[in-house]
């Protein structure tokens, strides 16, 4: 008996210890992968985020409430993402921007569905998100289906390419792009010759290339990240091929051309449109850079992601996840990349993926 | 000579580490080439960073020296089996669902792993710690499990807790087919098959199409997870039935290491040769060790499965292995509080390290690793594993 | 075809040089170094962090530079052998067999987790100014494209194993090592230091590790610091598969593996290559329990 009166003891020590104090903030849950291989893209949108927030904030925060961030990592594993999604509910939250990775956002999105809380992703972008007719799930990035449209549109049509090999990385993203792209490309009447995955660890292409040399194929999709792909670049050159290689927007990071001496050359991408040329973006860029360092690829979405979610707050005039998804769905929103709406499922109306190429050591658009 | 030998190991070691510490690659990646730079300040952050971690060590280490010198006070004394006193079982049930009502969700999900965790490592510690065969590959029996409701539950009704059996059994089923044609080979080499068989089950859950999902993994539809029960929530029932499946696991294994089963295994883990000799079936034995721990990994795997409401082939993978594997070893070979210590304190220290120090979250597994090879070095046996030997061959009893 | 094997060999040298650390220190102490994959690792940023060393003090020069950066790079990996030895392995050397594998194990966590604190979380590139003079230089055989660090690669591992079947067979160092391994106290009887012996063994294995770590570099063009793992993996395997304590039996393990791999992911599809090596090693210890080259031995009663 005596160890069960300690131990109850210590229950309610602990129960009087995490009681929380309600005060008068709205609170912001921005989560994605901040450590491991991922880390530094994955935080770039965290980033992004926290500064829209502070501009809120400066403005005199929400619905006359200041508004709080509560950042958590969820390393980039499901597992990891699902009792983040349940720790940020229980802190409070009225949204979620976040997960970074498509398979974090999946398996989170249910935990945020079931508990009723709104969640916008800046980076997922694989279709199943939005396929399962959850009314609270939005993301402002596009689709892999479209990407993977998009992609071998431009294989088929502009590139005229007939037969082309494809490599995914075994990841849900890599797997889920490089499916739509097959599609896409033999029903506009190409031949995918090579369909094959190997490991987010191999780094050795040669075998791998040894079939698609045999195969004929004259360009290489590879559905996945960029380290990879600046290795699978340089051995297919090694090996000879002269061919393109495509890819989607994993492969869009400077990393790339470190690894390829930044001499890629008919490398293709699938990448949102071209900010450099917007007033409004350098003025974020510059902000960013200030706070930050150098900006990631999704600098931008995390940084609209939280703006067009805390702009459609104030137009329900509450914090409900139901009446501020009606009010996300109900008009177009500016952003840095120009006017956004989002359709039904969640999805951004136009994603305007557009092709962007490697030329002396940086990405263009085309 | 002998007493420098720490002081030399120290400056060998910082001898090694100062070229990737003290300096910086500048690559020059027009030309290719890479420039080395003197960053003091890198280094310095490094050893600044780690400072508390090896502060609480040298603490630790002082704590440990110190009970040593105490008068040793007996483990058997004190846990008593649950046999002699089986209504202490809905007593400790009780005292482990009350901190339930209130942790927040971010401690309740926690102490659902913790116990998931013990399950696993109570399990694994009947092969390696009692029967002496190591496995290395112990993720892929919870990979099994969690697949295998998982799988089910799309094509029937199969709420969590009827898919316990099933787990348990499919498991178990599949651990016993693997052992059977490996049990001919050497300890160190059925650990080698053990590891093998985890990776090509990972690869198996990666290429099986729509059948496992491939990396994009299942998730668990809406009735058959775990669900809040009248005024319980979601969460406060993970952890009652975590908790009490733990209590379960403990109170089984338990059972089975006080009965002539449990003698048999440690008769083989101390001499395989002698034990046959005596007239006990090595073979048969082994085997039911392999599956009995396969199936509790199993079990832990539907919980996995119905409180992360998703699963996908990183539930195989062979760091879960080692980090099981850590725990029993950390604990004590074939002590069952140790295993379930070592797992509460490798789950929950790495995690407290991650949310309280978050400038240290990166250094987690490094101190992590440390532990570990220094729980090794100081304490062979493992934290609890020592005393109890002792113990058993003071007392007489195998 | 024939590229597919040339693939395959290049693969397997590099797995068959690793795979002879594990398999030697198996061979004298009975253990498993976990860490060992990790050593290699270290020994792919030591040459990168020694050729930035030497264009830091006199320049870029690419002969020079390449072998006093391997000669740095092994004298740097074989320090770490030998310092794991004696911290990590050596005061656990009567204990149980777990004791000294959870001790590789931690310690093979904390080399890994090193690196990534102290060099980088991402990627490094391999300087290309190095490698590019054996990567773009290539030959047609066959048919099939050899470059000239597919050429390096398996000539280096041809001469390092004879030299290491020189060094075993006819000199005295050989002697000792085999003797230790063959019975510890009667060599320490018999005036051979063991303790010498054992980090022998290891800084032996480790000089391997790190010459096969700077190829590899080449190979791939780019390192990280969980690249041990995957090759550790596959090198352990590829002794176990040879009859792990069989130096031939490592080198003939790990040139099988690197050729399977390749045929598996030329004839099945790279999805499978991960799972026929372990495919093939379960196959092998159920059928020879030794390993191909492994001896039969029968439990000491």
């Amino acid at each position: 008996m005596k160890l069960s009166t300690r131990l109850s003891l210590a229950a309610t020590l602990l129960a009087m210890a995490s009681c929380q104090k309600k005060d008068d903030t709205i609170k912001i849950g921005l989560t994605g992968v901040q450590t491991g291989p991922d880390a530094a893209i994955g935080t770039a949108p965290i980033n992004g985020s926290k500064l829209a927030i502070e501009e809120w904030n400066a403005k005199g925060g929400i619905l006359g409430k200041k508004i709080e961030m509560v950042v958590r990592d969820d390393e980039g594993k499901p597992k990891t993402a699902t009792a983040v999604a349940q720790e940020l509910i229980s802190a409070g939250v009225s949204a979620v921007v976040g997960h970074f990775n498509s398979g974090c956002s999946i398996p989170a999105s249910e935990v945020y569905n079931q508990a009723g809380v709104l969640q916008i992703t800046p980076a997922s972008t694989n279709p199943q998100l939005t396929e399962r007719g959850f009314q609270n799930t939005f993301r402002i990035c596009g689709r892999d289906d479209q990407q993977g449209i998009v992609s071998a549109a431009f294989a088929r049509d502009t590139l005229k390419t007939q037969v082309i090999a494809v490599l995914n990385d075994k990841t849900a993203y890599g797997q889920g792009i490089a499916d739509v792209f097959k599609k896409t490309f033999e029903t506009k009447g190409g031949k995918v010759a090579v369909f094959e995955g190997v490991g987010t660890e191999e780094k050795d292409f040669r075998g791998a290339i040894a079939s698609i040399q045999k195969s004929g194929a004259t360009a290489v999709y590879w559905a996945g990240m960029f380290v990879q792909g600046g290795i699978l670049y340089n051995q297919l050159r090694e090996a000879g091929f002269k061919g393109a290689l495509l890819g989607g927007d994993g492969m869009f990071d400077n990393e790339f051309h470190k690894t390829t001496q930044g001499k890629a050359d008919s490398v293709f991408l699938t990448f949102g449109p071209d900010y450099n040329a917007k007033p409004e973006a350098q003025e974020f860029l510059k902000k960013y850079r200030a706070k930050f360092g150098p900006e990631g690829s999704y600098s931008i979405y995390g940084y609209d992601a939280a703006n067009v979610l805390l702009s459609a707050m104030a137009k329900a005039g509450t914090t409900d996840a139901k009446a501020v998804s009606q009010a996300l769905r109900s008009q177009s929103w500016k952003t840095l990349g120009g006017d956004v709406s989002f359709d039904a499922k969640g999805d951004l109306t136009a994603a305007g993926y557009v092709i962007w190429t490697a030329r002396g050591g940086k990405f263009v658009a085309r | 000579m002998k007493h420098r030998t720490p002081l030399f190991l120290t400056l060998l070691v910082l001898v090694l580490t100062a070229p990737l510490l003290w300096w910086t690659l500048e690559g020059d990646y027009s030309i290719g080439s890479v420039k080395l730079a003197f960053a003091p300040a890198h280094g310095l952050a490094f050893f600044l960073n780690l400072a508390p971690a090896l502060a609480l060590g040298a603490l630790a280490f002082g704590l440990v020296k110190l009970r040593d010198r105490l008068p040793r006070f007996r483990m058997q004394g004190k846990i008593e089996s649950f046999k002699e006193k089986p209504w202490a079982i809905p007593l400790v049930l009780l005292v482990l669902w009350l901190p339930g009502l209130f942790l927040g969700s971010k401690g309740l999900s926690q102490a659902t792993f913790a116990a998931q965790y013990v399950i696993l490592a109570v399990g694994l510690n009947i092969t390696v710690g009692l029967a002496g065969i190591l496995v290395l590959g112990y993720s892929a029996f919870l990979a099994i499990g969690a697949y295998s409701f998982a799988i089910l539950q799309q094509w029937i009704w199969l709420p969590w807790w009827l898919a316990l059996p099933v787990g348990f059994a499919t498991s178990a089923l599949i651990g016993w087919l693997v052992a059977l044609p490996c049990l001919r080979l050497r300890g160190d080499y059925l650990a080698l098959v053990s590891l093998g068989f985890a990776e090509a089950v990972r690869e198996l859950l990666r290429n099986g199409g729509d059948l496992t999902g491939g990396d994009k993994g299942i998730v668990i539809q809406m009735t058959n997870r775990i669900h809040g029960i009248g005024p319980f929530s979601s969460q406060q029932v993970a952890w009652m039935g975590a908790a009490t499946l733990a209590l379960l696991s403990v109170a089984v294994v338990d059972r089975i290491y006080r009965s002539r089963l449990g003698r048999a295994w440690v008769a083989i883990r101390e001499d395989e040769i002698a034990a046959g000799s005596m007239g006990i079936p090595v073979v048969r034995m082994k085997l039911l060790a392999f599956a009995l721990s396969a199936g509790f990994a199993g079990l832990a795997g539907v919980l996995y499965g119905g409180f992360t409401v998703f699963v996908d082939p990183s539930v195989c993978t062979f760091e879960e292995s080692v980090l099981v594997l850590a725990m029993v070893i950390l604990g004590g070979l074939g002590s069952i509080p140790g295993s379930v210590a070592g797992a509460i304190l490798l789950f929950l220290v790495p995690t407290w390290l991650r949310d309280w120090f978050p400038a240290m979250q990166d250094y987690r597994l490094l101190i992590f690793g440390m532990i570990l090879v220094a729980v090794m070095l100081t304490n062979p046996q493992g934290l609890l594993g020592s005393r109890r030997h002792r113990l058993e061959i003071e007392e007489g009893k195998p | 075809m024939v590229q597919v094997l040339i693939n395959g060999l290049a693969r397997g040298s590099v797995y068959a040089l690793v795979a002879l650390g594990y398999t030697m220190v198996y061979g004298i102490l009975g253990m498993i170094n976990f860490a060992h994959g990790e050593v290699f690792m270290l020994g792919m940023f030591g040459v990168v962090f020694a050729l930035g060393l030497c264009t830091t003090l006199w320049g870029t020069s690419l002969a020079l530079n390449l072998v006093v950066a391997l000669v740095l790079a092994v004298l740097f990996a074989a320090g770490w052998g030998w310092a794991n030895e004696r911290i990590a392995y050596r005061k656990l050397r009567g204990a149980n067999m777990l004791a000294p594998l959870s001790s590789a194990i931690g310690l093979s966590i904390v080399l890994q987790n090193f690196v990534m604190l102290a060099v980088t979380k991402g990627k490094v590139d391999f300087p290309h100014f190095y490698s590019d003079a054996f990567t773009k230089t290539h030959w047609t055989v066959l048919g099939a494209r050899i470059t000239l660090l597919q050429l390096t690669m398996l000539g280096t591992t041809a001469i390092l194993c004879l030299g290491l079947w020189w060094l075993i067979q006819k000199t005295r160092i050989g002697i000792s090592l085999r003797a230790t391994s063959q019975d510890r106290l009667a060599a320490s009887l018999m005036g051979i230091r063991v303790d010498r012996s054992i980090a022998g063994t290891f800084i032996l294995g480790s000089a391997l590790a790190a010459v096969a770590g700077a190829m590899v570099g080449m190979y791939q063009g780019v390192l990280a610091f969980d690249s041990g793992y995957s090759v550790g993996l596959k090198a352990f395997t590829a002794a176990v598969l040879g009859g792990i304590g069989n130096i031939p039996g490592a080198v003939l393990g790990g040139f099988l593996i690197g050729i399977s791999e390749d045929l598996t992911s030329y004839w099945i599809g790279s999805d499978w290559k991960q799972t026929s090596t372990f495919v093939i090693l379960i196959l092998v210890l159920i059928l020879r329990p030794r390993g191909l080259l492994g001896e039969r031995v029968s439990d000491k009663v």
